[in-house]
């Protein structure tokens, strides 16, 4: 009705106005750039004069202009208003483009939304289209080159597996410096992958402290805004999608010899030490290489040359001189542990079904999610049900409720093995020398089968001391038996009274909304050992392990909005408690008949019985003051103090605030006709956030300040306890205060789009294990000590190159830098070594502390280090020298830099053409370090029977030889040098979707998509085999290697 | 309208009053307060027990921990840093840095011999110092009061006399060294780590605390578990402590009093060969028993002794020098406790492996830890008596143990050594003189379960793997006959100098 009035004002003005100018008439079409539909209604307006009309039913509208500099603004309601330069042209048609999806994005914040172009912080978002593009399971790796800031883990291949997400820097060194995931609202406590990612709506990320200040308590290390999907007003749609795709490996395997190589290997590393440790003459290493290899000290071949993987006896394998393999010898096998382990062309399908709708009274969605996922390790697989249903009801105009629940339940078979234990096969598998075969062979190397002609495993018995003696991790995996099932459920529930109608007088604008929030997960591990080889053999052994968490919060929100004139306010008083709990329940038991019993119940024997509770509680008070004027300034503050019950309770209380303004210049008088401006806010904000997520081990320390004995240490039957940790009553909030300015910006027509934040983010009273002397009892205590600055901007640009009908073509670059440096330790300390890695004043976290390679020396083939003899020398390279004195080396250390990149991010591109779309995103890294661990410990292994790297193929043979790899020498050992640091740079290609749209609406449908994607698809970096995006500390391991997924679908919409 | 706010401040009301006073306290449910646990002296003796189940506990490092399991990995790390005791292959590795050798460089990582040696000993000491800090002020009968404070302060000698003699060469001749960090305090935020101090003060500590123990324990002399430290165990830790020093009539005085216990005897027949798993045998003095929720299964003593188990000794036997086994007389029923020189063809049967350690049942990993016999404090006393000067007493304290394991040959073999107290044999030479013959008794009959590379510095005799047709699989290549070789003691763990600003890496580590 408004509209119609308006477009009579505007027409009643044209006509007075055509009686006075000389003019030609302009005509054309508005379309919505959306889905090409007329759009009617649309006002036109000549810029610069009250002319103006309105578009028609088809979209159709016509307009007399005066010369050829005449500018048209169109303006429709939830579009954002274009304008067109006319030129000679007699037809302009436009595209408006929805206000609400791509332009002013509306986006979610603390207890709240806001738009971008108003708000004061800095935010990040990912589309659920791009998420949809995703062929993942865990949400947390969609985040990997979405949004700028944001950096996350490869995460392991593991399905089902999460990445670790890090945003702009690393804020803690002892506490977690994971973001808060807060779902619809509430701060998440399930399991991340317990969410299906087909149910996102968006997701934001709060980066600076204006953005989150109002989750105080938790919020130091960015939060991750997850909104899940809900039903829209109008027609139901309904939408069905399958998903099918297989998986492989995404980091191809590091380069290691084949059975010649290593043998000619192994048989010099024997020789060298005959020679270079024993002192044998040169003539008679070889033969002594040759005795030990067979022998029964530290032999490589088994008993009686059972592992002579060649058809000629060790005695003759060797041409003593050369090293080399004998030319007549024959390989009988030629396995490949790794490769065995590897299934191929592990299965990934994902069925989803959601429909949604509603009137102005109830909307509701609801959605359900079948996925199954077998892993690249045999064996390995995962398995998940979700169900999602959200619903809001608004009886009246004063009073609305929002109630969503949801369902995971998932079945995890896994691997239960990290590091070096042989049961991981990542660390056995991986390291297995290449003569050792993985069934028994008899001596022509023939298979030996059983009574039923079925391969025996070799449990190798008598292997090599680092080629899983009396094991076979092939055999464990089929054997054993790790499985994991997990409920999760999840309720979000708000009732909300308001006053917003302008009919309540002096009362209007007030909202009050209680929101309770509850989260619930469980899980059941099973490990299962058969008692026939392997850990529990005789016996058999099965532990499970029950845990349960459940969390709530539970808050009160007061609302005041008000627009008074040009001027709006909005008040928010708030109270908020948080409540976690925590319960372990587990058994183990020993002696069972046979394999196969996954229950304890049969067991004889109790191994083991424990339970324990823990428990955590935050309360808090908030508020926030917004202000604006005109839609031009914008103003916020907010406030929380935040009581945790990790703290003594005087240390207990955190108060923390930010400020913000924001100025929309593109509104100013003054730029409003630039035609080339479309928006530009400039935006700056300050404030702080606390942390109290201590880690003790990787995991939450709960009770931070206390001293305890830790009452697990019975002695037999009488109850015994240890001193567990050291009081300290101090123990408080890590603080941050961040620093953020930058703008956001729509330019040309609104093709092109910059963001851009600068941020400095200072971390204080950082809470660490500050360092006691170890014979004190203890390795420290936790304590607030240092002081930490990150800094750096975060840049994206996106860019529509073409933008019509029928194609559609865009390009979107991210980069990020960011910079750390740690400010402060202990008051007599500014070094905290650890291993090889330093946290020292005025340098970045875990940098790389070692010594300095100087090359082999080529008369004797050793490793030689540059060296310095006093502490303080360390600074002066003048004083360095060389040396081949590995102990002096040890204590010749210098800062060799550390993971972080110099600039890091993405660039992506979609591309729409009719009915085709098409997406691709990459992402790079340049700059940083890495500690290759598992490709160093290819050159250097700590036991026989360990496999080497084909590098060392180069390593120093003779006299004269120069090389960078010292001469091979059995159980030689190093210092720790650069020789183990590799470039951490990288770029990959992350994401490709292509799909096609079918329009089936004569047979009832509303749309039918065919579409492809694959996932992780490329990778370069430094060294095959290297995982550039292990951790963030800049270290490789013994892991489940990352998958790529290529997978195809087809989405139903009705 | 009214209505709405009625209801808005009632929830907001309700909200606020939710949170009671308390909400904000929250404790552990598998841990205690130290306040809480003090209260009684049954509490205190739950501390006292801590202590004693990290005796035979796996950890102390953030790796290898199954090569830490307490005091008998200390027994056996020591036992193959000498001569007697020796691993016949590599097998998966555990043990052989130390035979080897090969620990002392690795004193950077958290994961090896001299961290977690530093680690557990000094675990035993703050623990100790909590209880110890109670002395004053823990209620209840003074009686029981006493008898926890003085098996404390026995704990905190014991743990002391393992440190120092890990970490610095021995007593005399060394008094002035360096020792380590002495604590008599209770470890709060407000501590600080010590510096190295000397031998002597590090042994003034051990003798005052163990005079303190003694004395105290002497009121109530029962022994409620076999795992505590009553009055004969710290007169036993006493007697070795003064052996160590060269004070032989201390020596005499407390090995004397150990063995005065009423029913301890020395073990004879069935129990010599019942494979030392028994914590009541007869004549055991101190030891654990293990249950099985605490058998630490790979990681325990006896998965690296007993080679019939599916565990780490089948592929790495411990094994008795070839030498020393010829030393003993085929009449001797401990000869019996190793394979001789052929081979079954078992892993158990591999020559010279050992059977005198053996699970008590293989199924379950089970057996208990035996830390100290009567046959210690029997060679203690003889060996004390002879350098006393008290020659005959000496020899007949060495008969009443020869007497039992070789009842034929015993008098022939006594009777041919010099009634002399010089120890002329050396690490392989011919036993010639008493004392000569007491070494060597004591050599075999504490094989692996005393800790050998400590009389070697204390006996400044090195040792030498190069007898004849040796059976040692590593032979180090530096002077293993030097008395004081720097290699025969651990590096201080860097961690200690990261995090203690009395200790300077470039001046207080032991020589490299």
């Amino acid at each position: 009705m408004k509209q119609k009035l308006l477009s009579f004002v505007l027409l009643f003005t044209l006509f007075i106005g055509a009686a006075y100018a000389q003019n030609r008439q302009v005509s054309g079409r508005v379309t919505s750039a959306s889905d090409g539909s007329p759009l009617a209604g649309v006002s036109v307006v000549v810029v610069g004069t009250t002319d103006a009309t309105q578009t028609d039913a088809s979209g159709s509208y016509s307009i007399n202009v005066s010369g050829n500099n005449a500018t048209l603004a169109f303006s429709y309601i939830g579009y954002a208003t274009q304008r067109v330069n006319v030129g000679s042209r007699s037809v302009v048609n436009a595209q408006l483009i929805g206000d609400d999806t791509e332009l002013d994005e509306v986006v979610v914040v603390a207890y709240g939304t806001s738009t971008r172009s108003a708000f004061t912080g800095s935010v990040a978002t990912v589309k659920a289209e791009t998420i949809e593009n995703r062929p993942i399971t865990s949400i947390t790796k969609a985040l990997d080159g979405a949004a700028p800031g944001v950096v996350s883990t490869l995460g392991s291949g593991q399905p089902g597996s999460d990445a670790t997400v890090r945003v702009r820097g690393f804020g803690s060194i002892n506490a977690s410096a994971n973001p808060l995931y807060v779902v619809d609202g509430i701060p998440f406590n399930g399991d991340l992958n317990s969410i299906n990612p087909n149910d996102i709506e968006s997701l934001s990320v709060l980066k600076d402290a204006a953005a989150s200040t109002l989750y105080g308590s938790r919020a130091a290390n960015g939060v991750v805004m997850i909104t899940t999907k809900k039903g829209k007003e109008g027609k139901v749609s309904v939408n069905f999608r399958t998903n099918v795709g297989i998986a492989s490996r995404a980091v191809k395997r590091y380069d290691v010899m084949d059975t010649k190589e290593y043998l000619e290997t192994v048989f010099q590393a024997y020789k060298n030490d005959e020679i270079y440790t024993k002192g044998t003459p040169e003539g008679q290493a070889g033969v002594n290489a040759v005795n030990r290899l067979k022998g029964t000290v530290d032999p490589i071949f088994g008993v009686n040359e059972q592992y002579n993987p060649y058809n000629v006896p060790v005695d003759q394998l060797f041409d003593l001189s050369t090293g080399k393999i004998n030319s007549n010898a024959q390989l009988k096998w030629n396995e490949n542990w790794l490769d065995e382990v590897m299934a191929s062309n592990p299965v990934r399908q994902e069925y989803q079904f959601d429909a949604s709708g509603g009137s102005d009274k109830i909307k509701t969605m609801a959605s359900i999610n079948a996925l199954k996922e077998d892993g690249l390790l045999k064996t390995t697989s995962y398995d998940r049900f979700t169900g999602r249903v959200n619903t809001e009801l608004k009886p009246v105009d004063w009073f609305r409720t929002t109630m969503s629940t949801n369902f995971a339940r998932s079945t995890t078979n896994s691997l239960e093995a990290t590091g070096s234990t042989t049961s991981n096969v990542w660390y056995s598998s991986e390291q297995m020398a290449p003569l050792y075969p993985i069934w028994e062979r008899d001596a022509n190397g023939d298979f030996v089968l059983d009574v039923d002609g079925n391969r025996l495993f070799d449990y190798g018995l008598d292997r090599a001391s680092g080629a899983q003696q009396n094991f076979n991790s092939i055999a464990t995996l089929y054997d054993d038996k790790y499985y994991d099932i997990r409920n999760n459920a999840g309720a979000r529930g708000m009732i909300e009274f308001n006053t917003k109608d302008s009919k309540y007088g002096a009362f209007q604008g007030f909202t009050l909304a209680v929101n309770l929030g509850a989260d619930y997960r469980d899980n059941l591990y099973t490990y299962y050992y058969n008692p026939y080889f392997g850990n529990a053999a005789g016996s058999g052994r099965l532990n499970k392990q029950s845990r349960k968490v459940f969390s709530y919060t539970f808050n009160q929100l007061l609302t005041w909005d008000r627009t008074f004139d040009k001027h709006n306010v909005n008040v928010l008083l708030g109270h908020e408690n948080y409540s976690y709990k925590f319960n372990h329940l587990s058994a183990q038991k020993t002696g069972f008949p046979f394999g196969g019993i996954y229950e304890l119940a049969p067991g004889s024997t109790i191994a083991d019985a424990d339970s324990y509770e823990n428990n955590e509680t935050i309360e808090s008070y908030f508020s926030r003051l917004e202000y604006n004027f005109d839609g031009k300034y914008y103003l916020s503050s907010s406030f929380r103090a935040d009581g945790s019950s990790r703290f003594y309770k005087d240390n207990r209380w955190g108060n923390f605030w930010s400020i913000g303004g924001a100025w929309r210049i593109s509104e100013e008088d003054f730029l409003k006709d630039v035609s080339w401006l479309n928006s530009f806010t400039i935006k700056s904000s300050y404030g702080g956030q606390g942390n109290n997520d201590l880690l003790f081990d990787g995991a939450s320390a709960y009770y931070a300040w206390q001293a305890f004995y830790d009452l697990t240490w019975n002695n037999a039957n009488n109850n015994g306890g240890k001193v567990s940790s050291v009081e300290n009553k101090r123990v408080t909030w890590e603080k941050n205060k961040a620093f953020n300015v930058g703008f956001d910006g729509r330019f040309v027509d609104n093709r092109l789009t910059v963001g851009f934040d600068w941020y400095t983010r200072k971390t204080t009273d950082m809470l660490l294990n500050r360092p006691l002397a170890l014979s004190l009892g203890f390795d420290g205590f936790n304590d607030n000590v240092g002081d930490m600055k990150n800094s750096g901007f975060d840049l994206s640009l996106g860019y529509d190159v073409i933008r019509n009908s029928e194609l559609t073509w865009n390009i979107t670059a991210m980069g990020s830098k960011v910079k750390n440096e740690v400010l402060k330790l202990t008051d007599g300390q500014n070094e905290i070594i650890s291993g090889s890695n330093i946290i020292r004043v005025g340098e970045a976290l875990n940098s790389f502390y070692m010594a300095r390679s100087a090359g082999v020396d080529p008369g004797t083939g050793d490793q030689l280090y540059w060296v310095y003899d006093n502490k303080d020398d360390e600074f002066d390279l003048s004083k360095h020298y060389i040396s081949n004195d590995m102990g002096k080396a040890a204590a010749s250390r210098v800062m060799l830099g550390n993971r972080i990149p110099k600039l890091y991010g993405s660039l992506s591109t979609s591309v729409t053409y009719k009915n085709f779309d098409f997406s691709a995103m990459t992402t790079y890294s340049i700059g940083g370090k890495i500690y290759d661990v598992v490709g160093y410990s290819y050159m250097t292994p700590l036991y026989i029977g360990n496999n080497f790297s084909r590098e060392m193929l180069r390593a120093w043979k003779q006299p004269g030889d120069v090389t960078d790899i010292p001469r091979v020498q059995k159980e030689a050992t190093y210092t720790l040098t650069d020789r183990s640091l590799v470039d951490a740079s990288y770029f990959s290609i992350k994401n490709i979707a292509i799909g096609y749209t079918f329009n089936v609406k004569s047979i009832g449908l509303n749309s039918v998509r065919v579409f492809a994607q694959g996932d992780n698809l490329a990778l370069f970096s430094a060294r095959q085999g290297l995982n550039p995006q292990n951790n963030f500390t800049g270290t490789t391991g013994y892991v489940y290697t990352p998958n790529r997924t290529i997978s195809a679908g087809v989405n139903l919409k009705f | 309208m009214k209505k709405i706010f009625y209801i808005s401040a009632l929830s907001l009301a309700l909200g606020l009053s939710s949170c009671s006073k308390d909400f904000l306290e929250t404790k552990p449910t598998d841990r205690v307060d130290a306040p809480t646990l003090f209260e009684t002296t049954d509490g205190a003796q739950v501390a006292l027990d801590g202590i004693y189940r990290m005796l035979y506990t796996s950890g102390w490092a953030t790796g290898n921990t199954h090569q830490n399991f307490g005091i008998l990995s200390t027994k056996l790390y020591t036992s193959l840093m000498g001569e007697d005791l020796l691993q016949d292959a590599q097998g998966n590795g555990w043990f052989y840095f130390d035979y080897r050798y090969d620990v002392r460089s690795r004193f950077t990582a958290t994961t090896w011999r001299p961290y977690s040696t530093w680690n557990f000993y000094y675990n035993i000491v703050s623990n100790a110092n909590y209880i110890l800090a109670q002395e004053e002020t823990l209620p209840g009968d003074p009686a029981v009061v006493s008898k926890i404070m003085a098996q404390a302060y026995a704990l905190r000698a014991y743990a002391y006399f393992q440190l120092i003699q890990s970490f610095q060469q021995t007593y005399v001749g060394h008094e002035n060294a360096p020792g380590v960090p002495l604590y008599t305090e209770p470890t709060t935020s407000a501590s600080e780590g010590k510096g190295r101090g000397t031998v002597e003060e590090v042994y003034a500590q051990i003798n005052t605390d163990l005079d303190k123990a003694i004395s105290m324990l002497d009121a109530d002399k029962s022994q409620a578990h076999k795992s505590h430290i009553d009055y004969y165990v710290a007169n036993a830790i006493k007697a070795n402590v003064a052996l160590v020093q060269n004070k032989w009539t201390d020596a005499v005085t407390h090995s004397t009093a150990a063995l005065s216990k009423s029913g301890l005897a020395m073990i004879t027949g069935d129990d010599l060969q019942s494979g030392f798993n028994n914590r009541n045998l007869k004549s055991v003095l101190w030891g654990s028993e293990v249950i099985a929720d605490q058998s630490g299964i790979y990681a325990s003593f006896f998965a690296h002794m007993d080679a019939r188990a599916d565990r780490y000794a089948r592929s790495s036997r411990k094994v008795i020098y070839n030498w020393l086994y010829d030393q003993i007389p085929s009449t001797d029923e401990r000869k019996a406790w190793w394979q001789g020189p052929t081979d079954g063809g078992t892993n158990d049967t591999k020559p010279y492996n050992q059977r005198k350690f053996r699970y008590s049942d293989l199924a379950t990993d089970l057996g208990d830890y035996i830390f100290m016999r009567a046959e210690e404090m029997q060679l203690v006393k003889a060996e004390a008596l002879a350098h006393a000067g008290r020659l005959p007493e000496a020899k007949t304290a060495l008969e009443e143990l020869m007497k039992l394991r070789n009842p034929q040959g015993y008098q022939a073999i006594l009777n041919a050594m010099t009634m002399s107290n010089s120890l002329t044999m050396g690490s392989i030479g011919s036993p010639t003189t008493l004392m000569d013959q007491i070494i060597l008794q004591r050599r075999i009959e504490l094989w692996g379960e005393s800790e050998r590379i400590f009389d070697i510095l204390r006996l400044k005799t090195g040792f030498n793997r190069n007898a004849a047709n040796s059976n040692h699989t590593a032979k180090p290549n530096w002077n293993t006959l030097d008395p004081a070789n720097k290699e025969f003691i651990l590096t201080i763990p860097q961690k200690e100098f990261d995090g203690n600003p009395n200790m300077d890496a470039t001046k207080d580590q032991n020589p490299m």
